[in-house]
């Protein structure tokens, strides 16, 4: 007689047991099997405040005919899906080991299974997998209660003709908040994000957390900054995006690359693990990724919170690989294999921010989905173990596709974001502010983390002292960015200064060359008339007289330039605005006499308290301002310099130049306060000017919450500049 | 002969001209002298100073913004341009502050020299050198007038006697269009024409002074017109 293997009851229980991780995977199996039954809907049900815990797992599949039950559920190790590799709707099976029904065992210890099929009446098997959990006993010598007729009776689902229902009881672990959140995520995540999620839903009921109750689906897809669609055949990439960076929702058309020039994006010497692959060997890849900023921005109009954005983002970022519509683990998970683009090296690489364009992703901005078949990609095969695929040359080049295709978007991203440039001017917060809302937010997170802490018990919260502790330790480092930046404001004002004085002693010290030459001439002058024979002592008089005029004229500008640096300047002291700006009037008076530019004051009185370099330098860099515009006329040579108070939104005064040059041409009203821009020409129309003087008032007013305009002055002609500045 | 300076800064231009007057002095020379002004506003009223002032030879300034009544908008070489369109071959001497300046040194203007300020002041030796050479440019340019003008004056007894051919009428054309003096003929012509045409209107008048009375008398009014 032959003999063969006889098989312990046990055994069963090991294969199931070992190769599934947890409950959560459990479950996750057994809706496997229902998408495989070309089920359109599955409902999970976990109560575990009914008299009788239990799971059940229902959905509107084929079903299962007595035959199937009896030669095909109950044959372990059996798998229809070797023969049948495509369900009756279609579908590519997900499995094949024949194995996933012993997950069941795994949720709970008992298990009754009924299912209905097409023409056939309803029947059932009621299963206790304690059991088999015995010594001894061979696994045929085990038998199973089967079910049928009435016994076999279940709900179906609605509009359903047929379907299976799995109920599980004397459940073998608790189910806590988190797990039905684990579950959801894992269940959310398995489902493909994007593809005809119509056809395959999954609904959850249970009494944890009925919150969480309903269909299972993740509503922030819409949210992506960027949606790209690309698709590999042939040799040839075609790819479209839609993108929201602009605030519209704006299609860019389809275009295409080929895959050598692809390659090169990629790897600036095209050579690379795979590289000799040809790549019509493949097959049809299709790609979509999602780009999201994790910021409010993405947030706005929908009723998706930030934090669930983030959230979402943390779980599900990374980029998968689906084949046949299953998720194939672990492209794209959160276990370090799954970053297999190694996404998160590439950015630290190269950090460069998002409108520099070298801007790369990070690896929690892109959601992406890779699709691939068994049989559109067969050079694509399982590696040894259950996850993965096998690193051959056909995966390589799998992987250069997708990160070809993010280079793709991160060009698009750069392109499409410098289109939009927008001036923030307006809208910028200035850091002192900003850094005062992250330590008001900071400090209120911490209390209020403080006060979950205590209802923590003893000894549970040692995670969350972490936090605390770290956002104690970010508070530190927010207190010293705030020195920092104290420090560099103050540096900033001190270098405005210094840079308004170079400017204004430039300019009026290159006024000076006329006295220089005139004291030098006047010299030679009186020396000939005095070395002559006989000497001519009345015209060595009135040319040394003219020497000395010159003369004083050079030292004016040395004092002008030394009065610039005193110390007290640099205080913020109580001053009356108009003893400073007659001061500086008077020093720089021989100058603008020089090219006899007549310089009228209107001043008033005005006492704030302030920065005496501040008001300084923006009286200095418009009267230089002024004075080039009016070199560059002639006629009569006007300066106008007001100073009088002005309440607008608050107490304040205005500082009004004005002159008789050409004026501002309007195109460049505003560019002219931009650093380095300059419209200055000489009389030969030679560009002029450092393009600092405007810019260096304009940081001034923003620091003081003031106002600046230019227009035309009615009564000179040229240009008006209008600063409004609050009292202190 | 007489040195013309031009610069925006009236007590340069005085120094300038006593440096030259000095120089004159020291050297013996009587029959030079220097003459200063401010630009003028209108660029053209600058040549009619130089001509006014029978300046010999222009020493000018590049950069000019300041002048008499107001600020001037051009510069140095722009005024030698418009010279050069009247009086062709006055010498020209132009004075920069720093270093020869861009625009300067682009003009198409024919300037005889560009000297910066510096090699005015800071060398006796190099100063010495410039007025020498600006004093002889000066001296050919009054040489040359006053040949000219005993051509011309030669000239001109001829045509008045009639004796002149076509030649020499054809010298005095281009005498007269190099010193820039318009042809005396030619304003004798147009006045004489319009002496011709005062007569026609006399005779007009007197016709119409007969015709008048003859119609007075005819109305028994015995009247005597007076003709003036």
């Amino acid at each position: 007689m032959n003999e063969h293997f006889k098989v312990s009851s046990r055994l069963i229980l090991n294969i199931g047991r070992n190769s599934i991780k947890d409950h959560t995977t459990a479950l996750l199996e057994l809706v496997k099997n229902s998408y495989d039954a070309d089920a359109r809907q599955v409902l999970i049900e976990i109560n575990t405040k009914h008299t009788i815990p239990f799971i059940s797992v229902t959905d509107n599949g084929i079903g299962m005919s007595h035959e199937d039950l009896t030669n095909n559920w109950l044959y372990i190790g059996y798998s229809e899906k070797r023969t049948n590799r495509v369900s009756p709707g279609g579908r590519r099976k997900t499995g094949e080991k024949g194995i996933g029904r012993m997950s069941a065992d795994r949720l709970g210890a008992k298990l009754v299974l009924k299912t209905k099929s097409a023409g056939y009446p309803s029947v059932g098997v009621d299963i206790c997998w304690d059991l088999f959990d015995v010594e001894d006993k061979h696994i045929e010598n085990i038998e199973l209660d089967m079910l049928s007729g009435n016994s076999a009776d279940f709900s179906l689902l609605p509009e359903s003709t047929t379907g299976t229902n799995l109920s599980i009881t004397e459940l073998r672990q608790t189910w806590r908040r988190c797990d039905i959140e684990e579950l959801i995520q894992e269940i959310s995540i398995f489902l493909p994000p994007f593809e005809n999620v119509q056809e395959f839903s999954v609904s959850l009921k249970n009494d944890i957390d009925p919150s969480l109750n309903g269909l299972i689906q993740s509503p922030v897809l819409e949210l992506a900054e960027i949606d790209m669609d690309v698709s590999l055949e042939n040799g040839l990439v075609t790819y479209e995006f839609e993108d929201k960076i602009s605030g519209e929702t704006v299609k860019t058309p389809g275009q295409s690359i080929d895959w050598e020039s692809l390659i090169q994006k990629v790897y600036s010497d095209s050579i690379f693990e795979g590289s000799h692959y040809d790549i019509d060997h493949l097959g049809k890849v299709k790609l979509r990724l999602l780009f999201y900023l994790r910021d409010s921005q993405n947030v706005l109009d929908s009723s998706v919170s930030l934090s669930d954005l983030r959230g979402f983002l943390n779980l599900n970022a990374g980029v998968k690989v689906y084949r046949d519509n299953v998720l194939v683990k672990p492209y794209g998970t959160k276990k370090p294999e799954g970053d297999w683009l190694g996404l998160a090296e590439r950015k630290t690489r190269d950090p460069a921010g998002i409108s520099r364009p070298s801007w790369r992703v990070a690896a929690n901005q892109i959601v992406g989905a890779t699709f691939i078949g068994r049989d559109s990609n067969p050079d694509l095969i399982d590696s040894g173990g259950r996850e993965g695929l096998l690193n051959n040359d056909a995966f390589y080049a799998l992987k250069t596709f997708v990160l070809g295709a993010l280079i793709l978007l991160e060009n698009h991203r750069f392109e499409r974001t410098n289109e939009q440039k927008v001036t923030l001017e307006e809208d910028e917060v200035d850091p002192k502010t900003a850094i005062e809302v992250l330590s008001t937010g900071l400090s209120s997170l911490r209390s209020d983390l403080n006060k979950v802490a205590k209802e923590i018990p003893r000894g549970k919260s040692r995670h969350f002292d972490k936090t605390i502790d770290k956002v104690a330790a970010i508070e530190q480092g927010i207190k010293k960015t705030t020195k920092l930046l104290e420090d560099l404001m103050n540096r900033e004002q001190v270098l405005r200064g210094l840079a308004t004085i170079g400017i204004s002693s430039a300019v009026f010290g290159h006024e000076v060359q006329q006295p220089i030459s005139e004291v030098k001439t006047a010299i030679i002058a009186t020396r000939e008339a005095l070395l002559i024979n006989p000497p001519k002592t009345d015209i060595a008089q009135s040319e040394v007289n003219k020497a000395i005029e010159s003369a004083t004229k050079i030292a004016s500008w040395g004092v002008f330039a030394l009065s610039r640096v005193q110390r007290d300047n640099r205080k913020k002291t109580k001053l009356n605005l108009k003893d400073n700006i007659e001061k500086i009037l008077k020093q720089t008076k021989p100058f603008y006499a020089i090219s006899n530019i007549e310089v009228i004051p209107d001043l008033h009185d005005v006492s704030t308290k302030v920065f005496a370099l501040d008001i300084d330098s923006i009286l200095l860099n418009l009267l230089t301002n002024s004075y080039h515009a009016c070199l560059v006329k002639g006629g009569k040579r006007t300066i106008k310099v007001t100073l009088k108070p002005e309440n607008r939104v608050k107490k304040g005064y205005v500082i009004v130049v004005s002159d008789t040059g050409h004026g501002v041409d309007q195109r460049f009203i505003t560019n002219v306060w931009e650093p380095l821009f300059s419209t200055k020409v000489d009389n030969q129309g030679s560009k002029i000017g450092t393009g600092l003087g405007l810019y260096i008032v304009q940081s001034i007013v923003k620091e003081y919450d003031g106002e600046k305009a230019i227009d035309v002055d009615p009564e000179l002609g040229g240009a008006r500049f209008t600063i409004w500045l609050p009292i202190k | 002969m007489k040195v013309g300076i031009i610069d925006d800064s009236s007590t340069l231009a005085e120094s300038i001209s006593r440096i030259f007057d000095l120089w004159f002095e020291k050297s013996g020379i009587t029959n030079a002298t220097a003459v200063y002004s401010l630009p003028n506003v209108d660029i053209e009223a600058n040549i009619t100073w130089i001509v006014n002032e029978d300046v010999c030879v222009l020493v000018l300034d590049e950069k000019l913004m300041v002048g008499q009544e107001g600020s001037v908008t051009y510069a140095g070489h722009e005024l030698v341009e418009r010279i050069r369109r009247r009086i062709p071959d006055m010498p020209i001497f132009i004075l920069t502050g720093f270093s020869v300046e861009e625009s300067l040194k682009n003009s198409e203007s024919s300037i005889e020299y560009i000297l910066s300020r510096n090699d005015f002041t800071d060398n006796a030796q190099e100063r010495d050198k410039w007025i020498s050479r600006i004093v002889r440019a000066g001296n050919r340019f009054f040489n040359s007038r006053q040949n000219l003008l005993s051509e011309l004056t030669t000239l001109a007894k001829k045509i008045a006697q009639g004796t002149a051919n076509s030649a020499e009428s054809q010298r005095i054309a281009e005498i007269r269009e190099q010193i820039g003096i318009a042809h005396w003929s030619e304003s004798l012509t147009s006045k004489y024409g319009q002496v011709v045409e005062l007569d026609e209107l006399c005779n007009k008048a007197d016709e119409l002074a007969n015709q008048i009375t003859e119609i007075l008398k005819k109305e028994g009014c015995d009247v005597e017109l007076a003709k003036d």
